[in-house]
């Protein structure tokens, strides 16, 4: 039997190849080489470049001070700042908010499309629809919607009568970080909802008309069937939302221009961007960069703690 | 056994038919990395800028906004008159600076670029653009207004061509004025107040001003047209530091303030305004004054575009008993890049910018004004655009934001604390000592 499984020595494998070939090993190195050049050129080279660009004052409106190596002070400075913790603040709230909000929404969505029902195909299709618009035309249709005399949103309200007067959605410093959640979270719902959806179709209708046998209610069916079973879904797609929301710019730019009202929705993506491209202060900026990215490892790592328990429940 | 060899075969081909197209894969991408770059996004006439050395001096690239290509014409002339080809990259103002900087950090690419009045101290500071002041000719310096310098003058020196005048003016519905039993636009900011107020009529949707006071540099623009109607107005004092608080700005923002919450003789939607949507406000014939720059008209009085038409009229900013009128420098210029290769043809491009060819004409299809002072009496214009006296009397007036290398960062500090107090969140003595103090201490930047 032994003799008859097909399962070629490794040397047998170098012999693999035909003569004059090379073997299969150097074969891969050969070939992948190209392409590990290309991601080293692109990506590892670039991201060390910026991390010792951190490490150094580059001011760009004062060339006469050179570019020092200044160790982590750019680090140390951005620590000192109010205006870094406001805008870890205001992001920290973006992400918790749209998060929260997107789960909630994508839930209730996937488990209504998970169900049997006509329509179901083109429901479906509909629901993608916002999540193929680019988030630039998704905030400039907003923008319409939000405006504060021609707005739909402020003609539903006065026609509604629930308002008496137009509000201004985007000077208000409460509102407008929300409205712009609410804006993010209509383009990234169906992304939520197909990944939980995904996680749905497999758990058996069994375990359903069991329960319904045993006399589960519909809320019972959900917290004790759907969601422990779709526990480790919930947790990849909140953790991809969760570090697609903590990178929010787009949105934000087209929607207010500044960070406004008042720097309300001025959030870490945003302040980098003021302090390496519109200040000039590239060291510093290269540093916020490399801070976000730790934040965001941060969670990553706290994501995958959890998952590795789900699993080894 | 056959059929599992077999198939460990198939296997090791697919494995070595993948690794070979992987290969393949990466090989393309390394010689795309050493292809010649890309022509920018958005360029018209393409051609790399340095690919053409052999006709160095024959050819200039150009990075400026003329995103309507109004003034395709213009450039058309200059190489019928120069022989010299122009290689224009086309961008919206917000990324223009962005361009800028990839350009000079990456190594070139542009020889001129329209410069901003506010980027021109900083640029200087890095050193990215040439000293023209000795190129520039005394008739030029003496026939350019003393504000259209000031864009592009840093310490005494200039560091760029002026390109066109800019302002802002008052822009206001003649019949709304009317119908409330003005004759004559404001001539103060008393003045503009009572007007404000008596052309309000909020259950009309009717509303006697509106403006571009989102948290953008547009505030700025208005908060410093008002604050110079005081004589002795100061933003930066003679060493540098920020003065606004004690000179001007508190009672400017004080006015601003007043004008939403208590005269309520503003739209609130301003708060939310650019210069875009005030000029479209201004359009649906429901406002009746509005600051805006050159470029609300003609568009505000042609019928197809305007529900305001033919009822926009150009005025003088108000001032004050003290002051005729104040209003702020939105001039650009033209620059020549450190790194430019084609500096020869660089300075005819600017040399013909500055000749009334390009003045005259650029009025007249681009609503661009003239840096000519001698141009203002030009009897061509004075008959094809509306009002023309009143732009040129306008520049007389103007206030110039601070020429410093960290301006976009004051700016930024200022626009902040400015929009925490018209929205009601501070009081505009505390925003602006806070404001001042911020900018203050900005020396310490990293």
């Amino acid at each position: 039997m032994t003799a008859l499984t097909p399962h070629p020595s490794p040397a047998a494998r170098e012999r693999g190849a035909r003569k004059g070939e090379l073997s299969e090993r150097t074969l891969g190195l050969v070939m992948l080489a190209p392409m590990a050049i290309v991601l080293l050129l692109v990506v590892a080279y670039p991201l060390a470049d910026s991390f010792w660009l951190s490490l150094h004052r580059m001011n760009l409106t004062r060339p006469e001070q050179g570019t020092p190596f200044i160790g982590f002070e750019n680090y140390l400075y951005a620590f000192r700042q109010p205006a870094f913790w406001y805008a870890v603040e205001r992001t920290m709230y973006f992400t918790i908010v749209s998060v929260v909000l997107e789960l909630v929404l994508g839930l209730l969505f996937a488990v209504l499309l998970n169900e049997r029902f006509r329509g179901n195909l083109p429901a479906r299709l509909v629901m993608i629809f916002p999540w193929a618009l680019l988030t630039v035309a998704n905030g400039v249709l907003w923008a319409w919607i939000l405006n504060p005399t021609y707005g739909v949103l402020n003609g539903i309200l006065t026609g509604l009568g629930l308002f008496s007067e137009p509000k201004q959605w985007l000077s208000d410093t409460f509102w407008t970080m929300n409205v712009i959640i609410l804006a993010d979270a209509w383009k990234t719902v169906p992304n939520m909802t197909l990944l939980l959806l995904a996680g749905l179709q497999p758990i058996s209708y069994d375990l359903y008309e069991a329960a319904e046998v045993d006399g589960a209610s519909r809320w019972q069916k959900f917290s004790r069937i759907t969601v422990p079973l779709l526990r480790p879904v919930i947790l990849v797609s909140v953790a991809l939302r969760t570090i697609g929301a903590f990178r929010v710019f787009d949105i934000i730019y087209v929607l207010t221009g500044n960070g406004g009202p008042a720097d309300s929705t001025k959030v870490i993506a945003f302040y980098n961007y003021d302090q390496a491209f519109r200040f000039l202060f590239f060291g510093y900026g290269a540093a916020i960069s490399w801070l976000i990215t730790a934040f965001m490892l941060i969670l990553i790592v706290i994501y995958i703690r959890l998952l590795r328990t789900e699993v080894a429940e | 056994m056959n059929i599992n060899r077999t198939n460990a075969n198939l296997n090791l081909m697919k494995r070595r038919t993948f690794l070979r197209s992987l290969g393949l894969m990466g090989g393309a991408a390394l010689a795309a990395c050493a292809a010649p770059p890309a022509v920018p996004a958005g360029t018209s006439a393409a051609k790399p800028a340095d690919s053409a050395a052999s006709t160095a001096g024959g050819e200039v690239s150009l990075l400026w906004s003329d995103t309507e290509n109004r003034r395709t014409e213009l450039i058309a002339d200059f190489t019928k008159a120069t022989g010299i080809k122009v290689n224009q990259t086309i961008v919206q103002y917000n990324e223009r600076l962005n361009k800028i900087n990839t350009a000079v950090n990456g190594g070139g690419g542009f020889d001129v670029v329209q410069m901003d009045t506010i980027w021109t101290a900083q640029f200087v500071a890095a050193g990215w653009v040439d000293d023209l002041s000795d190129r520039i000719t005394d008739s030029i310096k003496n026939d350019v207004p003393e504000s259209s310098l000031g864009a592009v003058k840093v310490n005494g020196k200039l560091y760029g061509m002026p390109l066109f005048n800019s302002a802002k003016h008052l822009f206001y519905n003649d019949k709304l004025l009317k119908d409330a039993g003005f004759s004559a636009p404001p001539a103060t900011l008393d003045e503009f107040v009572a007007q404000a107020k008596a052309t309000t009529n909020t259950d009309k949707k009717q509303w006697g001003s509106v403006w571009c006071w989102k948290q953008a540099e547009g505030l700025i623009c208005d908060w410093v047209s008002i604050m110079f109607t005081k004589p002795g107005a100061q933003i930066l004092d003679a060493s540098g530091k920020a003065v606004f608080n004690t000179m001007g700005g508190t009672e400017a923002l004080q006015w601003m303030v007043d004008m939403l919450y208590t005269h309520k003789a503003a739209d609130l939607a301003s708060l939310e305004y650019s210069e875009t949507e005030v000029q479209n406000s201004l359009y649906t014939g429901l406002y009746a004054l509005t600051y805006n720059w050159e470029g609300t008209l003609p568009d505000g009085n042609n019928p197809e575009k305007s529900k305001a038409a033919p009822n926009i009229k150009i005025a003088l900013l108000p001032g004050s008993k003290e002051v005729k009128s104040s209003s702020v420098n939105g001039s650009e210029g033209w620059a020549i890049l450190k790194v430019a290769k084609n500096k020869e043809a660089a300075w005819k491009l600017l040399e013909y910018m500055a000749s009334p060819a390009w003045q005259k004409k650029a009025a007249i299809v681009a609503g661009d004004y003239p840096i000519s002072n001698s141009l203002y009496s030009d009897p061509d214009l004075q008959k094809n655009v509306q009002d023309f006296a009143v732009y040129g009397e306008q520049f007389k007036y103007l206030a110039v934001r601070p020429q410093v290398p960290q301006y976009t960062q004051a700016s930024d500090i200022i626009q902040k604390h400015l929009h925490e107090a018209l929205l009601n969140k501070a009081k505009p003595a505390d925003a602006m000592n806070a404001a001042a103090d911020e900018v203050n201490k900005l020396s310490t930047s990293p």
